[in-house]
C-alpha cells in the first residue's frame, strides 16, 4: 500500500507518536468525536481533539474507521434477536417504574393496583397477596415501598377528604439510609411540571392534589433515575 | 419530536418510545457492526455479532441510561450519527478483547513485527533505521509539523485511509489531497537532509 519512502517515514511517525494513552476520562465523547468528523466544533475545541487524535491510538482507529466505512443497510436484524434485545429493555424499564392506582374514596383509599409493596402496620405485602388476604382499604393513607435499580422509594398518599390528596415521595438506598444525592422529584400531569423541587434529604411532599393520573420524575442533573405513575380516582 | 426529546422519551422509560427505537435504529446498528467488521477485515460467527448487537444495547441502558443519557444532541449531532459512533467505538473495543493491541515494538502492523517490515528494506534502510539516535532525530522532525500535518500523516499513515477517503474527509479535490501530502513529505525530507540524513538513497 504505502511505496518505500512513506514506510520509512511510517515507522518514524509511528515512534513519534510513542504508546497509545488509557486515560478513559480524557477521551472524547462519541458525540464530540461526531461534530469533529462534521466539522462542527468551535476552532479551539476543534484544535484540542485533534491534539488528543495524534496522541490516542484509540479514539483515532474510531474515527479512521468510521472514515472507511462505506455504509449500507442491507441486512436484516434476525428476530429472534430483536426480540431478545425488546425483552431485555422492556424488563430495565419495568426494574425503573413503580405503578400505584388507587381510588380516593370518603375517608379511606382503596388499592387498585401497584408495582410495590403495601406496608400493613410494619409488614410489606405485594399487592396480589394483599388482594388474596382481601386487604384493599386503607383508613386516611397508604404507604407504598420499591427498590428500584439505584434506590428505595417510598410514596405515601394521604386522603385529606374533599377528594383531595397529599403525597409524599422519600428516596433512600436500599439499606434504608439517607442517599448522598441531590434530587430533583418533580410532578407532572399530561407532561406538564406542575411542582418540582430539590431534595438533598430525599424527601419532597405535594400538597392538596385532585384525583388524576400524573408522572413523578426523580432525577439527578439531566439524568431521570426513576419514576412514579400515580393514577388517582375519586 | 426532535431527536433529544426522543432520547429523553426512552430514558424515562416509554414503551412506546423504545418500540420506535428499536425499528428506527437496530437495522442501523446490525449493519454498522457489520461494516466495521468489513473494514477489519475480521470475521466472527453470528453468536458473537449478535452478542455485540444486544451488548451495544444492554451498554446504552445500563445504570440507569447513563449512556443514552450522555446523547445531548450538541452541535447538531443527530442520534443516528451517534448511534453509529456508540456502534463503531464498541465493536471495535469488542475486537479488540479479543485480540490484543499491538505495540509498536512489537507488533508493527497486522501481526507483522518491526523486523519483519525492515526484513522487506534494503540492508541501507535497515541499518539506517536500526540506529536508535537516528530515529529520534527524525521523530523531531515530525514534531516539527503542524497540527493539521500531523494529522493528515495519522489519517494516510497510521489509520491507512486511502487519498479518496481523505479526500471525500476533508471535502476538497483530489488535486489538493496530493499537493498536501507531497508538501508534508517534502518539509520532511527537508528536516532530515537539515539533520544530516537522506533518506533518497535508502532504495
Amino acid at each position: 500500500m504505502f511505496n518505500y519512502f512513506e514506510r520509512i517515514i511510517r515507522i518514524i511517525y509511528l515512534e513519534w507518536k510513542g504508546s497509545p494513552c488509557f486515560i478513559e476520562k480524557e477521551h472524547p465523547n462519541e458525540e464530540t468525536l461526531v461534530s469533529f468528523l462534521e466539522d462542527k466544533l468551535p476552532k479551539l475545541d476543534r484544535d484540542l481533539i485533534q491534539e488528543h487524535l495524534l496522541k490516542c491510538d484509540i479514539c483515532a482507529e474510531y474515527l479512521g474507521t468510521q472514515l472507511k466505512i462505506e455504509a449500507h443497510l442491507s441486512k436484516d436484524v434476525p428476530l429472534v434477536l430483536l426480540e431478545r434485545v425488546r425483552k431485555m429493555i422492556d424488563s430495565d424499564v419495568k426494574d425503573n417504574i413503580l405503578e400505584i392506582f388507587l381510588m380516593l374514596k370518603e375517608k379511606t383509599l382503596e388499592i387498585i393496583q401497584t408495582s410495590g409493596d403495601v406496608l400493613v402496620g410494619q409488614e410489606l405485602i405485594p399487592a396480589p397477596v394483599l388482594r388474596s388476604r382481601q386487604i384493599n382499604e386503607f383508613k386516611e393513607e397508604v404507604s407504598i415501598l420499591k427498590d428500584l435499580k439505584e434506590f428505595r422509594v417510598l410514596v405515601k398518599v394521604e386522603n385529606k377528604g374533599d377528594k383531595i390528596f397529599n403525597l409524599a415521595v422519600t428516596i433512600k438506598d436500599k439499606q434504608g439510609r439517607q442517599i448522598d444525592k441531590t434530587l430533583r422529584i418533580t410532578l407532572i400531569k399530561d407532561g406538564i411540571e406542575l411542582e418540582s423541587y430539590v431534595s438533598d434529604t430525599g424527601n419532597i411532599f405535594f400538597e392538596n392534589i385532585l384525583p388524576d393520573n400524573y408522572k413523578v420524575e426523580v432525577s439527578q442533573g439531566s439524568r431521570i433515575l426513576a419514576v412514579i405513575n400515580l393514577k388517582v380516582k375519586a | 419530536m426532535d431527536d433529544l426529546k426522543f432520547v429523553q422519551a426512552c430514558v424515562k422509560g416509554d414503551k412506546q418510545s423504545w418500540n420506535e427505537f428499536l425499528s428506527r435504529y437496530s437495522r442501523l446498528i446490525y449493519n454498522y457492526i457489520y461494516s466495521v467488521l468489513a473494514v477489519k477485515g475480521r470475521s466472527l460467527t453470528e453468536e458473537q455479532i449478535e452478542d455485540i448487537f444486544q451488548e451495544i444495547f444492554y451498554s446504552l441502558i445500563k445504570d440507569n441510561y447513563k449512556k443514552l443519557s450522555s446523547y445531548q444532541g450538541k452541535n447538531g449531532c443527530s442520534l443516528a450519527s451517534w448511534l453509529r459512533q456508540v456502534t463503531i467505538n464498541f465493536t471495535i473495543d469488542y475486537l479488540r478483547k479479543l485480540k490484543p493491541m499491538f505495540s509498536i515494538d512489537a507488533e508493527i502492523e497486522q501481526g507483522l513485527s518491526l523486523k519483519d517490515v525492515l526484513k522487506d528494506l534494503s540492508k541501507d534502510a535497515v541499518e539506517f533505521l536500526s540506529d536508535q539516535d537516528r530515529r529520534k532525530t527524525l521523530r523531531d522532525c515530525v514534531d516539527s509539523l503542524e497540527p493539521a500535518e500531523q494529522y493528515f500523516m495519522e489519517l494516510f499513515l497510521n489509520q491507512g485511509l486511502s487519498l479518496e477517503q481523505i479526500r471525500e474527509y476533508l471535502k476538497i479535490n483530489r488535486g489538493a489531497v496530493d499537493m498536501r501530502k507531497s508538501r508534508i513529505f517534502q518539509k520532511l525530507q527537508d528536516c532530515f537532509k537539515v539533520k544530516g540524513f537522506r533518506l533518497d538513497f535508502l532504495k
